[in-house]
């Protein structure tokens, strides 16, 4: 039966063009009979034909370039894996991580990966706010610090405990979480600092 | 494959600086309407192109570098996403962290009626929306980025348009 009920789950796929033949003649006999259906299509295809006239390009406020350059390691990574890996590890104050790769012979694990990229983007947002130029209100400032304090003193426990027990996947599981709340409220912080400034 | 391209997978910063002033705008647009956030897209506009630099050695030249690069920055934004959505295994910072989104709550700064309603979107039907009705993804290869199940997908897509349609009064 074309009831409206029945009829309205399939325009979202009418719209498309998803329908076989004769779904698609069951959805136009109840548009001929139905304005209701009939607005709801029309309002649909605008909102379409306007989501695919969106422009393809937004040029970024700023120049992002000096964010992405200090990060650029001499070569891409697929001739000198390890050897990039281990540059990437040696600015990261843990040892244990290195000597945990140094025994293996697959791809970087998710720790290693995520050390590496922590190291670099942790680096440059605490510069930014070691340097004052966040913008952040003070009050604002003083609770990102604070928290900060709190990450980091997680962080040295979970990299105490992980290089007494390399083998437990459960305190790696912790660390890689700290790395990410550290790099989260980073981010967090740099992004609040533009609206505040 | 251009010379460009080329010559930056052999190590030339100078040639891939040049493919990020060719593509920033391109993919700085998919971060931010993804995001929402402009500090947000900034940050993973820069977090893909270091990603796209790593891995520029897996690029064959099969497809355009513009649509190779398009996929890393939806695979490097949604994985960004889903690991910002992992919180089981969190801190507890302090009580008034949240000074900081009341910071960044400021108005979406993207212009048009469309896109302040696409940027006011609950996070998932967003990014569904934006893949499939603005990028043109189809719903199995959305899935297989975002990590959900087809149907999610469809179902994500039919809410934001009825949520859409709701907000721009059609």
């Amino acid at each position: 039966m074309n009831n409206h009920t029945d009829i309205l789950p399939l325009l979202d796929d009418y719209a498309d063009g998803g329908l076989d033949p004769a779904a698609r003649a069951r959805v136009e006999a109840h548009l001929a009979s139905c304005a209701a259906c009939r607005a709801e299509v029309a309002a649909l295809a605008a909102i379409l034909a306007e989501a695919r006239a969106l422009p393809r390009t937004i040029e970024p406020g700023r120049d992002l370039w000096p964010g992405i350059a200090p990060r650029l390691a001499a070569r891409p990574a697929r001739r000198l894996p390890w050897l990039q890996l281990a540059a990437a590890l040696a600015l990261f104050a843990g040892g244990f991580a290195a000597a945990r790769l140094g025994q293996k012979d697959g791809p970087p694990t998710r720790l290693a990966t995520l050390q590496a990229e922590y190291t670099a983007a942790s680096t440059e947002l605490a510069h930014r706010l070691a340097g004052g130029s966040t913008g952040l209100a003070p009050e604002t400032r003083r609770v990102v610090d604070r928290n900060l304090e709190i990450i980091d003193q997680a962080i040295r426990e979970a990299e105490a405990a992980l290089a007494g027990d390399p083998a437990n996947g459960a305190l790696e599981q912790m660390l890689v979480a700290r790395y990410e709340q550290r790099l989260e409220l980073l981010r967090r912080a740099t992004a609040a600092g533009r609206q505040e400034s | 494959m251009t010379d460009t391209v080329r010559r930056a997978q052999d190590g030339d910063q100078a040639a891939f600086h040049a493919l990020y002033q060719a593509h920033v705008g391109r993919v700085f647009a998919l971060c931010l309407r993804l995001s929402g956030d402009r500090g947000e897209a900034e940050e993973h506009t820069q977090d893909v192109f270091v990603r796209a630099w790593q891995r520029l050695g897996s690029f064959r030249g099969d497809s355009a570098f513009s649509t190779w690069l398009h996929r890393l920055t939806v695979n490097e934004v949604l994985q960004a996403r889903r690991s910002a959505g992992r919180r089981s295994n969190r801190l507890t910072l302090t009580d008034d962290d949240a000074i900081l989104d009341r910071a960044v709550a400021a108005p979406t700064p993207l212009a048009g009626d469309l896109e302040q309603a696409i940027g006011r979107l609950p996070p998932g039907a967003r990014a569904v929306f934006l893949l499939h009705d603005v990028e043109g993804y189809q719903h199995d290869e959305i899935a297989r980025m975002s990590g959900i199940a087809e149907g999610t997908s469809k179902a994500q897509l039919h809410r934001a348009r009825r949520l859409l349609r709701e907000a721009l009064g059609r």
